[in-house]
């Protein structure tokens, strides 16, 4: 008995001291990163709606950063990028609720891929709809940036009359002047096309490379190489 | 005997039991301790050591002003070895009277570590000696000695007798204090340390009683009269377990806390700049390897690894190696921890920056030409921007108080060495000297702590408390903090245990009236207060100067400079490109893009909100009788359970009476966001956000604790260039020119060969002015150079 109440005495004189150190200090130490940032604009979404279809381009959540309007990063968050909507959710697991973020709020994103140890940079940018003449505002993928900077815009889709949803990339150039081309198909011929000032050399050291620009990775490096030249 | 084992092997079993509980519980107690100091060890990382101190300088165009005055000024912020400080975002100015009270305070936004603006001194002070004074949050963990201080003479305008000026000079003889200067803080047995002293607050007036330095014992081991600024120097070998105290005034004050392990560093730079060095150690018998390094302006020149013999080890560092600037000199144990350093200051050859003028004698309302030639081209770097200051200084027997930047750095850099040099130097200001610091009077808590106030490397932080109409501090109360703006812009805090809320503000509050807003969930009755940066010095007890003859017409002649000025204008400040354009505009609404925008003046006039909503606004229900607003949610068709988020002008928690008064007259548009929006924890169902015709109009919700703090920021900077006069006959402007400063511009840019030329016209006043050059390059250096013209 008396060893119980010597312990609970030395735990009340510790946890009084750490108390009284913790709360001088509480003043200016409580204050974190967390307190200070600005905060993410969103429409809450219930679990229904935000039920992963069964194909998905990043079928889990992963850990990324958030840059504002302002230029402001809101790191270190639980998000996913949903290709049907276009839409950034970011998960609230201190609330348990999922949030669409406003898209007029942030510049664009960036998500760590735990698999494969890599950072994919989204950026708000504007896109071009296809057969319209209207400008929407998409989360595309940075692959190349430099003076011409190449986006992928990955989208999930429904194909044909029932719900078949389908991976649809598109991809988009912006060159310096600030033209844009958005194209789901493309070829060295194309890509060429697309610089008329320096078409005839850039195709000419495309086919000197033996890059046919037939697959992503080929469009990246041929977009790297021009903005080498 | 059966019985009494099987007694026996219980109580062993209880003895065990309790035993084991309680080694249980010590773990427990343990474990939790360990955590919560490790948590508390990693929630704070930055650690406050007073050599990451910042400094801070600022350069002002004059010493003497009268009010109503423009002071223009360009800052510097560098960290400890004197490299502009890139990092900092903001750095803080106040005028202070004479009795150390502010007067008015402001930020300033900082760009690569410099800044430069102005301000206007207000006609009501009366004349007197006042102080500017500049820090930055960081340096708040700090004593305010390290604050900048520039003491200015300010004359009122309307002050016609000038009899008198106020100063803050009145000194209780009981209130000063010995302090003590070493080079590491304390003082190291059995070997000879140099200990300066200063007696605070010293006044001359005072008999001059010499400091004695005696034992715990009583006797006397030294003794040394102050000199005219109650400052001296002894030196003394401190024996083992001897205390030591100087006595002065009937009282003791301690000397510092003796090491036997420590160690000195003495460095001397020859005539041929050639640094000797030489390091003693309290411990005679050391075998363990010491590694010896100096750094030159952040480049390491010299390194060596030695072992101490008899206490004592040399070094040599060669002429070539020694460029002028800061060198620092570390010495490490082979664990890498620093046991001792010391900073030397090199001063920059005096020729370094030529200046050159097309003449030396002008007459008034004459072209000069100056060129400006920096000899060494290493230093010209892209962000190297000199200031230009070319201005009358007064020859009335007024000492100046106010140091050029590489005296000012020089003795900074000199913190917590040996001060002898500068002490000894009969030139130092009073305000030079109190740069100073004693670091063995440094309390330990605040010397081996984490900073409590951080550096503002990403905007500037405004906290506040809130509390109870008891005055005690509540916690968790949410404080909303918003701008009028064209948008809405939002932050949130929920305040901490001790009632305090913190909001990192972007250059969008800049010069906005900030608006705070709190409220209980059980409407008690709160208030908020805003912590003011300037944590306050002391007040001073002030006391009156009669004006000698000299400085009194000297400042009649100012005053008169000064009305003729504020009539004719003869010089105007112009802008320079500010380097935060456009930094301070927000183009969206924290809540995004509204999903529905009613105009009312598209239809029929309406009288009151009632009407509107009932009427126009569909989506939306008003309760007038209990003043909520609610919203229908998009997805269900049905009303939120809580009421919208209304914004007044972008300003939330607006006043529902207000609101309810308000008809299509008044209201120019209605946004309406129908879902339910998360912004950050919190949750809004709905948002309605009034715009009403008339601009800035806010009325805020009564029960909600409001208040509302103006967030000056100074960051213009300007160029002054006085009239051209296009003929030296002084006939194409007939009004009267009596600039004192002619010519100011804190950003001159040099040519890539180092060159630089910029002219302006003198103005009617006739006599001494000086050129003076300054800047620090990116890597630490500091350039100052002036030099004199004459107007005939």
């Amino acid at each position: 008995m008396r060893h119980f109440i010597f312990i609970l005495l030395l735990n009340t004189f510790f946890s009084l001291t750490w108390a009284q150190e913790k709360n001088c200090h509480c003043n200016y130490y409580n204050v974190s990163e967390e307190v200070l940032e600005d905060k993410i604009t969103g429409i809450s979404l219930t679990d229904e709606n935000i039920k992963l279809p069964e194909k998905e381009i990043y079928s889990q959540w992963s850990i990324g950063d958030i840059i504002l309007n302002n230029g402001e990063r809101i790191t270190k968050r639980t998000i996913r990028y949903d290709g049907t909507s276009d839409q950034l959710i970011v998960s609230a697991t201190d609330k348990g609720i999922k949030v669409a973020v406003e898209k007029n709020t942030i510049k664009g994103f960036d998500i760590n891929m735990f698999n494969s140890n890599k950072i994919l940079h989204y950026k708000k940018i504007k896109i071009k709809l296809f057969l319209s003449s209207e400008y929407v505002d998409g989360y595309a993928q940075l692959l190349v940036s430099g003076k011409t900077s190449l986006y992928a815009w990955r989208r999930l889709q429904n194909v044909g009359p029932t719900d078949n949803l389908q991976t649809h990339y598109s991809y988009i150039v912006v060159k310096e002047d600030g033209t844009i081309f958005h194209f789901l198909v493309y070829s060295r011929r194309y890509i060429a096309s697309l610089f008329p000032e320096k078409k005839n050399v850039f195709k000419s050291q495309l086919r000197k490379q033996h890059n046919r620009v037939r697959n992503e990775d080929q469009l990246i490096k041929a977009i790297e190489f021009y903005n080498t030249l | 005997m059966k019985k009494q084992n099987i007694k026996y092997s219980e109580e062993l079993i209880m003895q065990t039991i309790k035993y084991s509980i309680t080694i249980l519980l010590i773990i427990i107690l343990i474990s939790t301790t360990l955590t919560a100091a490790t948590k508390l060890k990693n929630d704070n990382p930055v650690e406050c050591f007073y050599s990451n101190v910042q400094k801070v300088f600022l350069q002002l165009n004059k010493d003497v002003y009268i009010t109503g005055e423009d002071v223009l000024f360009k800052g510097y912020i560098t960290n400890a070895a004197s490299i502009p400080d890139t990092l900092c975002k903001v750095v803080y100015v106040e005028l202070l009277n004479p009795g150390n009270q502010k007067i008015t305070g402001f930020s300033v936004n900082l760009f690569k570590g410099v800044c430069n603006s102005y301000f206007t001194l207000p006609d009501t002070l009366t004349s007197g000696y006042y102080y500017i004074k500049a820090f930055t949050n960081q340096m708040r963990n700090f004593d305010h000695d390290y604050y900048f201080s520039a003491k200015i003479l300010v004359a009122n305008q309307a002050d016609d007798r000038l009899e008198k000026l106020v100063t803050g000079s009145y000194i209780n003889i009981d209130s000063a204090k010995v302090l003590f200067y070493t080079q590491n803080g304390n003082l190291i047995t059995g070997i000879e340390n140099k200990i300066l002293f200063k007696i605070s607050c010293f006044s001359e007036e005072w008999d001059k009683q010499p400091v004695e330095i005696i034992t715990d014992s009583g006797k006397v081991v030294a003794s040394v009269i102050p000199d005219n600024r109650g400052i001296g120097d002894f030196n003394l070998i401190p024996e083992k377990n001897i205390s030591y105290y100087a006595q002065w005034n009937k009282k003791n004050f301690r000397l510092p806390c003796q090491v036997s392990d420590g160690f000195l560093i003495q460095a001397q730079k020859s005539a041929d700049n050639i640094i000797y060095v030489t390091i003693l150690s309290g411990t005679r018998e050391l075998s363990d390897l010491l590694k010896f390094e100096a750094f030159n302006n952040g480049k390491n020149i010299f390194e060596k690894e030695f072992t101490m013999s008899n206490g004592v080890a040399s070094f040599t560092i060669p002429a070539e190696k020694t460029k002028p600037g800061f060198t620092i000199f570390t010495l490490l144990n082979p664990a890498q921890k620093l046991l001792c350093k010391k900073e030397l200051y090199i001063p920059e050859n005096s020729e370094l920056i030529k200046i050159s003028s097309n003449k030396t004698t002008y007459l008034t309302r004459e072209k000069v030409k100056i060129l400006i030639d920096l000899q060494n081209n290493e230093m010209i770097k892209d962000s190297l921007n000199l200031l230009i200051n070319v201005s009358q200084k007064s020859n009335s027997g007024y000492k100046k108080n106010h140091s050029p930047i590489n005296t000012y750095f020089k003795l900074l850099s000199n913190l917590g060495n040996e001060n002898s040099e500068l002490l000894e130097s009969d030139s130092l200001s009073e305000q030079q000297i109190s740069k100073i610091i004693p670091l063995c009077d440094l309390p330990e808590t605040i010397s081996k702590s984490v900073c409590p106030f951080l550096p503002e490397n990403r905007g500037y932080i405004i906290s506040g408390y809130v509390y109870s109409k008891n005055n005690v501090p509540v916690p968790n109360v949410c404080v909303f903090l918003s701008v009028a703006d064209s948008f809405a812009s939002l932050k949130y805090c929920f305040t901490n245990s001790a009632g305090r809320f913190f909001f990192r503000l972007s250059r969008f509050y800049d010069n906005k009236n900030l608006i705070f807003q709190a409220k209980n969930d059980n409407n008690e009755s709160l208030k908020i207060e805003i912590e003011d940066k300037y944590n306050g010095e002391s007040a001073k007890r002030t006391a009156f100067e009669y004006i000698p003859g000299d400085l009194r017409n000297y400042l009649k002649y100012s005053q008169n400079i000064a009305l003729t000025n504020k009539i004719f204008k003869p010089g105007s400040l112009s802008l320079l490109s500010n380097n935060f354009v456009g930094a301070n505009t927000n183009n969206y609404h924290f809540y995004g893009v509204s999903d529905f925008t009613l105009f009312p003046s598209d239809f029929d006039e309406l009288e009151d909100f009632k009407t509107i909503v009932r009427n126009i606004l569909p989506g939306v229900f008003y309760n007038r009788s209990e003043n909520i607003i609610r919203v229908i949610d998009l997805g269900t068709q049905t009303l939120w359970p809580t009421e919208a988020l209304v914004l007044l002008n972008n300003i939330p928690f607006p006043d529902p009476a207000f609101i309810a008064k308000l008809g299509s007259k008044q209201i120019k548009k209605i946004d309406l966001k129908k879902n339910r929006i998360t912004y950050g924890n919190i949750d809004f169902y709905g948002i309605l956000s009034i715009t009403t015709n008339q601009k800035n109009v806010y009325a805020l919700n009564p029960s909600f604790a409001n208040i509302t703090v103006p967030n000056i920021v100074r960051d213009v900077p300007v160029i002054l260039n006085g009239p051209e006069y296009l003929n030296n006959n002084n006939t194409n402007n007939s009004h009267p020119d009596l600039r004192q400063t002619l010519y100011w511009n804190p950003e001159l840019k040099l040519s890539a060969n180092g060159k630089a030329g910029f002219d302006f016209y003198t103005s009617d006043l006739k006599g001494n002015f000086t050129v003076e050059v300054e800047g620090i390059t990116p890597d630490g250096k500091i350039i100052y150079s002036s030099s004199t013209i004459e107007v005939k």
